[in-house]
C-alpha cells in the first residue's frame, strides 16, 4: 500500500525537490553576501555605542520579500495541491472503486496515503525552512525581531507544522466534499482561519507575559525601548497601559502626555489631566499670552522636540507641572511582553497546536472512512 | 447449491431517493449470472453494495456467506470491475500489476502477466493512453488475478465498441472456463449477455422481475398467437406477461410450466431478449409490479 501511495506522488515530489534545489542554489549564492555585510558593516558598528541606524539590507529588499513570502505560502500550497486532491482526485476519477476493492482495508489505504504525504511534507517544507532560516540568519541577528509575526512564522519549525496541518485539512476536505476544487478552497480558508486565530489570539499567551511598570513620565510616555529598565527591541509587547494610583486604567497605549492632547490648559493657565483631575501650579501667563503653549498642546503626535524648539521654557514648565501632577495621582505605566528568550518554547507550542490539529483531522478522516462511508 | 449473493429486503437511499429498495434476490453459485435492467433500476447499486463500496440503508445482504465490508479477507474473495473500468491514468500497465500484487495476498503474478502478454498490452504503456477496450481488459485482469471466488462486473462493456465487446466477453468466458469462478455481470442490454449467461436476473425499479436459469426461463415461457381473446379468460396456470391485440388476433407471452393444450393457439418459443423486454415492459406499465414465483433454486 505504501508502494502505491509513494508511486502516486513520486513525480510531483521529484518536481518539487528540483524546484527546492534551484531555490537552494540561489540562496546559497546570495547568502554569503548577506553574512559578509553583517560581519563587515553591522557587527563592528553595533560593538560601538551610538551606532545609530546603519541602514538595512535594503538593496536586497525585493528579493528578501520574495524569499520570505515563499515560506508564508508554502504550507497553503501543500494543503491545496497535495492535501485536497489526495482523496478527492480518487473520487473524481472513480479510481477509489478500483483500489477499495483490492484486498486492503480503506483505513490502511488512507493511513498509507496520509503517512507518505506527511513524510513528503516534512522533508520538502523542512528543507525550505532550513534554507531560508539559514539565509535570513544575518538579517534576523540584525533586526532582532524573531518574535514578530512575519518573522516568527517563517522560520525554523512552525512552517513544517503549518504544512502538516494544511495537508491534513486538505485531505479531510477532499474526503468529505469528494471534489478537488471545493476542497482546495476550504483548505485555503480553513488554513488562513486557524493561522489568524493562533497568531492574533493565542500566540502571545503561550506563557504568562512578563510585566514591568514604572511611574508615568510625561516626557517619555510608556516604558520605551532603550530606556534603562525599559523594553528591549526584541521584546514582543502584549499590552501597555497607564493606570492611576487607584488602579483605574487611563489608556491602553500609553499616550498620555503633554503632546497627546490629554492635557488641557485653561485661559487662566491652570493645567488639568483629562480624566484624572486638576494639577497644582499654572503656566506662566506671559508665555501663554504668546499662544505658544496652547499651540504646543494641540500639536498632538508631532513630537516633543518640535514643540520644545518652538516654545522654549513654556513646554518645560508644562512638563514639570504634569510630572508633579502624575506623581500626585500615582500614575504608572504597565507593560506586559514576551521576551525573545521564549522564542524556542513558542516555536514548540505553536508547532504542537498545528500538529495536534492535523492529527485530529487525520484521525477523523480515518474514522469517517470506516464508519460513515460504506 | 449455495448462494454467492443473497439479498433480503435490501435498500439503499441517497438523501430522499431510494436507488434500491426492498430488493430480495438469491444468486446461486457456479453460474454466469446476467443482471439485466433498464438504466436506473439499481443494478450498479446492488453490485456496489455486494462488494462493500456502499453500505445498505435497509435490509440484509450476504456475499459468499459473509457480510460485504471493508475487510481485507472478504475483499480478497470478490473481484470487482467497476463501471467504466476505472484505472490510474498516470500509472503504467506494469504499475497496475505491481499494485495488484502488493494489495492482494492471493495475487497470481503468472496469470496476470500471461494475460497481459496474450492481450498484447505493452506493460510500459500508461493506462491513460490505453483504448477503452484495453483498459477494460486491464481492469478485468486486475479482478481475475486476485483469484476471487466471485467476480462482479458492473456494465463492463457499456462503453466499448462492438468488436471490443466481443473480445472482452470472450476473454471473460475463457476465465470462467479455466477458474470455475462465479460471475455476476450487469448490463442494460440483453444482447450483451445473451451469449455468456446461463442465469438471468431481471431488475426493474429495484424489484426483481424475473430470476432463474436461462434454460428454465426459456422452457417455461411461450408466445401464443390465436384469435382475439381477453387475457382475463386465460387458464390459471398460464400467467400472461405481455399481450398485444389486433382486430382479430391476440398475441400473448405467457409463463407456464405445463404444456399448452388449446389447439387454437399457435405456440412459439420466446427468445431471451424478447422475454426480458416483455418483463421490463410489464413492470413499466403496471402500477404494482407483478412478481412471478419462479423456482429460483433447483
Amino acid at each position: 500500500m505504501i508502494w502505491l501511495a509513494w508511486r502516486q506522488v513520486r513525480t510531483q515530489v521529484f518536481l518539487v525537490v528540483g524546484v527546492l534545489l534551484a531555490i537552494g542554489v540561489v540562496l546559497a549564492t546570495t547568502g554569503p553576501h548577506l553574512v559578509h555585510i553583517y560581519d563587515t558593516v553591522i557587527k563592528p558598528c553595533e560593538a560601538k555605542p551610538n551606532c545609530g541606524n546603519v541602514g538595512t539590507f535594503s538593496n536586497t529588499d525585493r528579493f528578501l520579500q520574495s524569499v520570505s513570502l515563499l515560506l508564508l505560502i508554502a504550507p497553503a500550497l501543500v494543503g491545496m495541491f497535495w492535501g485536497a486532491p489526495l482523496v478527492a482526485r480518487e473520487f473524481e476519477n472513480n479510481s477509489h472503486r478500483l483500489i477499495w476493492t483490492q484486498s486492503v482495508s480503506r483505513m490502511r489505504w488512507l493511513a498509507a496515503k496520509l503517512g507518505i504525504g506527511a513524510l513528503v511534507t516534512v522533508v520538502t517544507v523542512g528543507l525550505l525552512s532550513l534554507m531560508t532560516t539559514w539565509w535570513f540568519s544575518p538579517i534576523d541577528a540584525f533586526s532582532n525581531n524573531s518574535l514578530t509575526p512575519s518573522t516568527f512564522d517563517r522560520r525554523d519549525v512552525v512552517p513544517v507544522a503549518y504544512a502538516l496541518f494544511a495537508f491534513a485539512l486538505g485531505a479531510t476536505a477532499g474526503l468529505l466534499l469528494r471534489r478537488t476544487l471545493p476542497a482546495m478552497v476550504v483548505t485555503l480558508f480553513g488554513f488562513i482561519g486557524l493561522r489568524y486565530v493562533v497568531e492574533d489570539y493565542l500566540r502571545l499567551h503561550y506563557m504568562t507575559p512578563l510585566k514591568i511598570s514604572a511611574p508615568f513620565n510625561p516626557l517619555n510616555p510608556g516604558l520605551t525601548v532603550g530606556r534603562p529598565g525599559g523594553l528591549q527591541s526584541s521584546d514582543q509587547v502584549v499590552s501597555q497601559e497607564t493606570v492611576t494610583g487607584t488602579g483605574r486604567v487611563l489608556s491602553q497605549n500609553g499616550n498620555i502626555g503633554p503632546t497627546s492632547g490629554e492635557v488641557s490648559v485653561s485661559n487662566s493657565g491652570t493645567v488639568t489631566l483629562r480624566g484624572v483631575g486638576p494639577c497644582q501650579g499654572h503656566v506662566n501667563n506671559s508665555l501663554k499670552a504668546t499662544g505658544r503653549v496652547s499651540q504646543s498642546v494641540q500639536q498632538s503626535g508631532s513630537g516633543t522636540t518640535h514643540v520644545h524648539a518652538r516654545s522654549g521654557g513654556a513646554i518645560e514648565q508644562l512638563n514639570q507641572i504634569v510630572s508633579a501632577c502624575s506623581h500626585k495621582y500615582g500614575l504608572r505605566d504597565i507593560v506586559t511582553y514576551q521576551p525573545l528568550s521564549r522564542y524556542w518554547p513558542f516555536q514548540m507550542y505553536e508547532s504542537a497546536i498545528f500538529i495536534v490539529a492535523g492529527l485530529v483531522l487525520a484521525g477523523f478522516s480515518l474514522w469517517w472512512l470506516r464508519r460513515r462511508m460504506a | 447449491m449455495s448462494a454467492v449473493l443473497e439479498a433480503n429486503g435490501l435498500g439503499k437511499r441517497y438523501g430522499r431517493n431510494w436507488a434500491l429498495s426492498d430488493c430480495t434476490v438469491t444468486i446461486p453459485s457456479g453460474h454466469v449470472v446476467g443482471l439485466v435492467g433498464p438504466n436506473g433500476a439499481g443494478k450498479s447499486t446492488l453490485l456496489n453494495l455486494a462488494v462493500g463500496l456502499l453500505k445498505p440503508t435497509a435490509g440484509g445482504l450476504e456475499v459468499l456467506g459473509g457480510r460485504p465490508s471493508d475487510d481485507a479477507a472478504q475483499l480478497g474473495r470478490v473481484g470487482f470491475v467497476a463501471q467504466d473500468t476505472p484505472t490510474y491514468a498516470a500509472l503504467s500497465v506494469a504499475d497496475h500489476l505491481q499494485m495488484g500484487a502488493r494489495t492482494n495476498p492471493s495475487w497470481d503474478r503468472q496469470l496476470a502477466q500471461g494475460r497481459i502478454a496474450r492481450l498484447g498490452l505493452d506493460p510500459k504503456q500508461k493506462s491513460g493512453k490505453l483504448s477503452g477496450g484495453q483498459r477494460a481488459q486491464l481492469a478485468l485482469t486486475m479482478a481475475v488475478a486476485k483469484r476471487p471466488e466471485l467476480l462482479l462486473l458492473d456494465e463492463p462493456v457499456a462503453s466499448l465498441d462492438p468488436l471490443a465487446r466481443r473480445e472482452f466477453l470472450q476473454v471473460l468466458m475463457e476465465t470462467v472456463a479455466e477458474d470455475q469462478v462465479s460471475v455476476v455481470l450487469s448490463s442494460h442490454l440483453m444482447a450483451d449477455l445473451e451469449r455468456v449467461c446461463d442465469y438471468l436476473v431481471v431488475l426493474v425499479a429495484s424489484r426483481v422481475q424475473l430470476a432463474g436459469p436461462v434454460d428454465d426461463l426459456l422452457a417455461s415461457h411461450r408466445r401464443l398467437i390465436g384469435p382475439r381473446r381477453d387475457p382475463a379468460t386465460m387458464p390459471g396456470n398460464q400467467i400472461v406477461i405481455e399481450s398485444s391485440h389486433t382486430d382479430r388476433q391476440s398475441t400473448f407471452t405467457v409463463q407456464t410450466d405445463d404444456p399448452i393444450l388449446d389447439p387454437s393457439w399457435t405456440v412459439e418459443e420466446v427468445g431471451l431478449e424478447d422475454l426480458v423486454l416483455a418483463y421490463m415492459g410489464q413492470a413499466s406499465t403496471s402500477a404494482r409490479p407483478f412478481r412471478p414465483t419462479i423456482g429460483l433454486v433447483q
